[in-house]
């Protein structure tokens, strides 16, 4: 027997620990090293059809559904094949146009980009389902729990597997950016031309963290797909890239706390906290209000507090403080103390 | 399949072409002038689109509402860079801050519309129209009408641009914005009046979308962004005189690719334009000056 | 082995040409300034050598190997350091950020080994936390070490980006107007540094409109005009030009 308080509350966890994973791969890509990839949204629905395809098994034409590939295999083997996919893809994406265009130029083409993957996949019944995707997606690993997928025990297993996956995927982007090669990739973003002319490989660095963060994006829809169980085009429309940008917008960017807590603010807040709020005129207005306090939110951030909530931390080094004589030559006003805390890098 | 399809299919093109040349050449006036992809530009002309609408259910005819409804892009366009994109510019944020900033009123605006109108699609009371055929090509009586607004619009804006004296300071500010205050020019009088002039385009463009199809919802203007920013890239951006080619070529192309594949998929041939460009020439193909990197005060 | 070579370089912008027919020789441990009006085309040679701007004709030669049309981080992987007009230090990464960044890539610094378990660099930079503070020191800023680059003045901007570039071992040394901005003081001091470069075989071209500076550290000059070199020798031979004098006042 279900207990539907454990099936909301794993739902919520699941849905949280989903949207913190895409948000870890969008923050290395854009918090950390400024890429502004619009077209986010394309491989995690990419990495969702992957893992729902390799799972569905072919399809024959007596279906109700049809789609292009198709394999049962086992858990976890879809997953990882999301995670490929997403990488692949984007890698595919960076190799086209990072090397050759100026970021918000490269902006817009992956926003259209993801405009013209709604459109395609709406329509492309034979390919991806068409308009109503992809249904019955089989759970992972229920024979574990007596086949009972609607069981208290799988949903919470599954929970947290969810959110040990989005852990390790902030454990990556942590160390990432907590070493030298995070600091040529916040130079990347800073300045790109200073960084080039200290042999900084822009293309390559663009390269690696678009593919890690494509990854990242592909895992994110795979686990999605498999506890809902359903895949469909509408679910995977242009705004939701922008309501990413939003959650690390408003966490802060270029912080893991940020982008954990503008996940769980922006897209599971605002998400689902429509839900408890008393219906105001139709649907259609509950939902246009949703999306215009999304909007809203960029605006009044970058208005009033740019940095995010949690802001990007200033990285101090151990012992600075040099025995050196203070040379006349600097201008001395009272420096802020160094405390010579601990090691963070 | 056979010639004459492609024929009928190259007239719709050039009606297609014709919208899409109002819309990017408004788009590119802005990025030549502000160095930002406006994307709330779709907004402007969704916004267009629905005044238009209550001035004609009202009762005026199309052609002085889509007037009115140009007006109503001029002003908005200008209010949006002036009270919005200014400010933030001078508060420091950079070009990719910008264009999160015009998809954050873009989808404020989109939205608004929507809360207002409501998702069940509208459509202007037409006079009724007229059809025409010549050979293959079948077109109507409003339809060569938008093509004739288009031609004298995009005239008259060449004919500023490159003969009167604000013209020339338009293209001044946009080239070398310090140079021009140097001049004695000021830059921030022509730069609104960039917008209002680029605004009329956006308003003029979104009524003409919306007369060009069956009926129209409060996303038909955001999906014609793929063609649009399609149309602008091709042609160079920041330079009215490319956008114009390139919504002749992409405005063809998407008509003729829908006659002879799935019209479903006419945007896919509108992006799959774009990405050849951008791989071989991403300048565009009528490349000017020299890319600025950041936007313009 | 002369350390830079340019042969005939020519650059034209649609119709406008911002350099034309230049050629210069620059030995290690040499110091050679350009000067010029402006407009001379001096910004454009040195992004040349640079290798961010591809010039129409003409060659590039470091170290003897052809350079021509290679793109910045490659000149820079040959040793090759600049600064820029307006100090270009990464403004939200601190001044010792800023240091460690210009170090060039080690072993074992790949993502994987970032990703992975242990932290072999973390050794190397706590030797290279230490020469960087030697180096904060020497200008005086070792106090600032925690702020960040857009939180120091001007000045001091440009004394953390020459000293950002000589972090990395250097060869040919790009400097475009040093003096800019700097507070009188400090001027001295980046000249010294500049001088004790050249002293250890670092090639210096020096772009500076500074007259006292350049008649301290330039052992040749170059005068640019219009994009073509007018006069070059000593700093002696070139302000009794003529040619040089009219251009200045002309341009």
């Amino acid at each position: 027997m279900s207990n539907p308080v454990v099936y909301y509350v794993s739902l919520l966890s699941v849905y949280g620990a989903v949207y913190a994973m895409a948000c870890a791969g969008l923050s290395l890509e854009f918090g950390i090293t400024g890429v502004i990839n619009f077209g986010y949204i394309i491989f995690q629905a990419a990495g969702a059809y992957t893992a729902a395809v390799l799972t569905l098994g072919p399809s024959s034409p007596s279906d109700f559904q049809h789609y292009v590939g198709g394999a049962h295999w086992p858990f976890p083997l879809p997953l990882i094949a999301a995670a490929v996919v997403g990488a692949v893809l984007s890698a595919g994406v960076a190799l086209l146009g990072i090397r050759r265009l100026r970021s918000d130029y490269l902006a817009i083409v992956l926003l259209v980009a993801s405009l013209i993957a709604t459109t395609v996949a709406t329509n492309a019944t034979t390919l991806v389902g068409g308009d109503a995707g992809l249904a019955l997606v089989p759970h992972p690993l229920v024979s574990l729990f007596g086949n009972n997928a609607e069981g208290v025990g799988y949903n919470l297993a599954y929970a947290a597997g969810a959110a040990v996956l989005a852990a390790a995927c902030f454990v990556v982007v942590h160390r990432i950016t907590e070493s030298p090669y995070g600091r040529r990739l916040r130079a990347l973003r800073e300045n790109e031309f200073a960084a080039a002319a200290q042999g900084i490989s822009a293309f390559r660095l663009h390269l690696v963290v678009v593919t890690a963060g494509g990854a990242m994006a592909g895992l994110s829809g795979g686990v999605l797909v498999q506890y809902i169980s359903a895949w469909a085009p509408s679910g995977w429309l242009y705004p939701e890239t922008f309501v990413f940008f939003t959650a690390l917008i408003v966490g802060g960017v270029a912080n893991n706390w940020g982008a954990i807590l503008g996940a769980i603010l922006v897209p599971l807040g605002i998400g689902e906290g429509v839900r408890y709020l008393p219906q105001i005129g139709s649907a259609t207005l509950m939902v246009a209000l949703q999306w215009i306090v999304i909007g809203l939110l960029p605006l009044i951030i970058f208005w009033f507090r740019p940095q995010g909530i949690i802001p990007e931390r200033r990285r101090r080094f151990v012992g600075a403080r040099v025995d050196a004589p203070v040379s006349p030559d600097s201008l001395l006003e009272e420096a802020e103390l160094v405390d010579p805390s601990r090691m963070e890098v | 399949m056979n010639a004459s399809t492609i024929v009928a299919a190259i007239g719709f093109g050039v009606v297609t072409a014709s919208i899409l040349s109002l819309g990017s050449v408004g788009f590119t006036l802005q990025y030549g002038m502000s160095n930002v992809f406006n994307l709330a530009f779709a907004g402007v002309m969704g916004g267009a689109e629905y005044v238009a609408l209550a001035i004609n259910h009202a009762g005026l005819n199309i052609w002085p509402s889509m007037a009115l409804a140009a007006l109503f892009g001029g002003a908005a366009s200008a209010a949006l860079n002036k009270f919005v994109y200014m400010p933030f510019i001078r508060r420091g944020v950079k070009t990719f801050g910008m264009v999160i900033i015009t998809l954050s009123v873009w989808t404020i605006i989109q939205y608004v519309i929507l809360a207002i109108v409501g998702a069940t699609a509208s459509s202007y009371q037409l006079p009724s129209k007229h059809l025409y055929v010549v050979g293959p090509i079948r077109i109507n009586g409003i339809q060569i009408i938008l093509i004739v607004i288009a031609v004298v619009a995009l005239a008259l804006l060449e004919v500023f641009l490159r003969r009167t004296l604000w013209g020339k300071a338009i293209r001044g500010a946009a080239t070398n914005a310090p140079l021009a205050r140097a001049s004695g020019i000021n830059v921030s009088r022509i730069m609104d009046a960039t917008w209002f002039i680029s605004g009329l385009f956006a308003g003029i463009a979104g009524v003409a979308l919306a007369m060009n199809v069956a009926s129209f919802t409060y996303t038909t203007s955001g999906n014609f962004l793929v063609v649009l920013v399609a149309a602008a890239i091709l042609g160079g951006v920041g330079r009215p005189s490319g956008a114009m080619f390139g919504a002749l070529i992409v405005g063809i192309a998407t008509e003729v690719s829908a006659a002879i594949f799935n019209p479903a998929y006419k945007d896919v041939t509108a992006f799959v334009l774009l990405a050849l460009v951008l791989v071989a020439k991403p300048a565009g193909l009528f490349p000017e000056a020299v890319q600025r990197k950041e936007v313009v005060l | 082995m002369t350390l830079l070579e340019c042969r005939h370089l020519h650059k034209a912008f649609g119709g406008l040409v911002a350099v034309k027919d230049v050629s210069l020789r620059l030995e290690a441990g040499e110091v050679l300034g350009i000067l010029g009006p402006n407009g001379a085309g001096k910004s454009t040679l040195l992004n040349i050598v640079a290798g961010s701007v591809r010039p129409t004709s003409g060659k590039v030669l470091i170290d003897g190997v052809d350079c021509t049309g290679s793109p910045p981080h490659r000149i820079a992987q040959r040793g090759v350091r600049r600064t820029f007009q307006v100090a270009a230090v990464y403004p939200r990464l601190t001044v010792m950020e800023n240091l460690l960044v210009g170090l060039p890539v080690r072993q074992g610094e790949s993502l994987v080994s970032v990703v992975g378990p242990g932290r072999r660099w973390r050794t190397q930079e706590r030797a290279d936390l230490q020469s960087a503070r030697v180096l904060l020191a020497q200008f005086g800023l070792e106090r600032k070490e925690n702020l960040y680059g857009e939180e120091l003045s001007g000045g001091e901007r440009r004394l953390v980006e020459i000293m950002r570039a000589t972090m990395a071992p250097v060869q040919l040394l790009l400097l475009d107007e040093p003096m800019a901005g700097v507070n009188p003081r400090m001027m001295g001091v980046i000249e010294d540094y500049i001088i004790e470069l050249a002293s250890r075989g670092i090639g210096v071209l020096m772009i500076e409109h500074r007259m006292e500076s350049v008649d301290r550290i330039c052992r040749s000059v170059m005068v640019m005009a219009q994009g073509g070199v007018i006069s070059s020798g000593t700093f002696e031979d070139i302000r009794r030009d003529e040619a040089v004098v009219g251009a200045y006042i002309a341009g």
